[in-house]
């Protein structure tokens, strides 16, 4: 069995898997309930000034068989007095000292106002602070969440404020919402942050009602833009971990954060760099049980990896990661069919005329049966054959090896040589 | 025309340009794809000169390949 504990910062947890903050995470009761199903740490529900909410808040998108492959909320932080939340956390912590709970903090952007909210939060035992610079509605209107997160300047001053106050460390956590994240990563690491997590949720609306021309969802038939999270975004996610993980000026942990809701995905964001992984919508889908699979998973992989703790995963894919420019043009795979899986549904035919090189054509066989051959030489191995192929293994993309590796940057530099 | 029989073709007049002593001494890449200019190698004064178009993004990659692979094997040397 491999280590799972990890010390994200100095928060130490006796597993990667934290809940993050959200509904999960709003009681002490829920969190209580999620240490005893195995989760290693909480990140409890956003503490503010408390809000008052609206019903309907949450919707779901469901595509093909898949429910919740997206998730939309337009619910706000805490609307409980904080001095109720702090009960249940120093309560919490009394009874779970092994567990991590960390507290997200929002409020304006002033230095007396983190000032005070990070006090009377530590008094109460948290073991680390997250800054909600991040979620896109609601509280972004009153210059909150993610209207903060996306202003470098802002994020840099209110992380060095919290600083100034706290004894735990302050993890960052970073909108989505802006086109380049390393931007804020680096104002949060310049304001003295311990850590950062991304993403928080993607500004969204989920849908239009084609009866009634209702928002998805609606308050009493008004709607409003949302933040969208669950299985969808974690390409977006892990790709934002990825750009943190590879700049050299951003040295701080990273707990990843988007659409993770087994094992795999843990552990695609460890080895993007990320050295702990929150999850929310998973948990909201399937309940907090999830995390016995995630445990048992990661653990049965680490095993197979012969790797003796998870610690040994995190960040052994970040050298993987390049820009565009630095790959090797002259890397070559083609596609090939396997006519003994083939099932002749023919959409790899028709995916390749319609939108990629016109590569795959019908032949006939010896005994007068038609079937679909890849003309490799004008395959350029795009892939979308394969990935629209509905048969397991009846196209496999194959190397075709290369003597020397050219990269894009390589060429360009050759041919400014040249006068180009 | 299937794009590697373009590939071929473009590939070809670059090859022959080569094999009659030509070598490239220069490139320029635009909208119009990629111009390569040849010289004939141990002429002097009035050389002959060729310019070759290539459409082909393989065609563009080759003949950088070309060059790139001379440099790399003018470097181990």
């Amino acid at each position: 069995m491999a280590d799972l504990h990890i010390d994200f910062a100095g928060i130490k947890s006796k597993n990667p898997f934290w809940l993050a903050s959200g509904p999960p995470t709003n009681t002490g009761y829920q969190v209580q309930r999620a240490f005893d199903a195995g989760w290693g740490g909480a990140v409890w529900k956003t503490l503010g000034d408390p809000v008052i909410n609206v019903t309907s808040r949450f919707s779901g998108l469901n595509y093909g068989g898949q429910r919740v492959a997206g998730f939309n909320n337009i619910e706000l932080i805490t609307d409980r007095p904080l001095e109720v939340n702090l009960r249940e956390i120093r309560e919490t912590k009394r009874a779970y000292p092994d567990h991590a709970i960390i507290a997200s903090l929002m409020v304006e952007p002033k230095q007396e106002k983190w000032h005070e909210i990070v006090k009377r939060v530590e008094d109460v035992g948290v073991d680390g602070l997250e800054l909600n610079f991040g979620c896109p509605h609601g509280m972004a209107e009153r210059g909150m969440g993610s209207a903060s997160g996306q202003v470098p300047e802002l994020v840099e001053k209110q992380t060095y404020w919290t600083k100034e106050a706290a004894e735990t460390p302050v993890i960052v956590k970073l909108t989505p919402n802006i086109t380049d994240i390393t931007a804020t990563a680096y104002a949060a690491a310049q304001g003295g942050a311990d850590a950062i997590s991304m993403i928080n949720t993607i500004n969204s609306l989920m849908g239009v009602d084609l009866d009634t021309w209702n928002t998805i969802p609606n308050v009493a038939g008004k709607g409003t833009h949302g933040g969208y999270c669950g299985p969808a975004v974690k390409p977006i996610a892990l790709s934002m971990v990825a750009e943190c993980a590879t700049q050299p000026d951003i040295p701080v942990p990273i707990s990843g954060i988007g659409g993770i809701e087994n094992w795999q995905d843990a552990a695609e964001f460890m080895l993007m760099g990320a050295s702990s992984v929150q999850v929310c919508t998973a948990a909201m889908h399937h309940g907090f049980r999830i995390v016995e699979d995630m445990i048992d998973g990661l653990n049965n992989y680490l095993d197979e990896k012969g790797l003796a703790s998870v610690s040994d995963l995190v960040g052994r894919s970040v050298s993987k990661y390049k820009k565009w420019g630095d790959l090797d043009l002259n890397h070559k795979v083609v596609a090939r069919i396997n006519q003994d899986y083939c099932i002749h549904c023919n959409k790899c035919h028709i995916a390749c005329e319609d939108a990629a090189h016109q590569c795959i054509e019908f032949y006939t066989e010896s005994d007068g049966t038609r079937a679909l051959k890849v003309r490799e030489q004008d395959c350029v191995g795009c892939n979308l054959c394969s990935i629209v192929c509905p048969a397991e293994g009846a196209i496999d993309m194959i190397d075709q090896p290369s003597d020397v590796s050219m990269t894009w940057n390589e060429r360009q530099r050759l041919i400014s040589t040249f006068g180009g | 025309m299937q794009e590697h029989q373009l590939y071929l073709d473009e590939k070809q007049k670059i090859d022959t340009l080569l094999e009659n002593n030509f070598c490239i001494v220069g490139i320029i890449e635009n909208l119009s794809g990629t111009f390569v200019a040849f010289k004939q190698a141990e002429e002097t004064g009035n050389a002959p000169q060729a310019t070759v178009q290539l459409l082909i993004p393989e065609t563009r990659k080759y003949v950088t390949n070309l060059l790139f692979t001379s440099r790399l094997d003018q470097s181990v040397s």
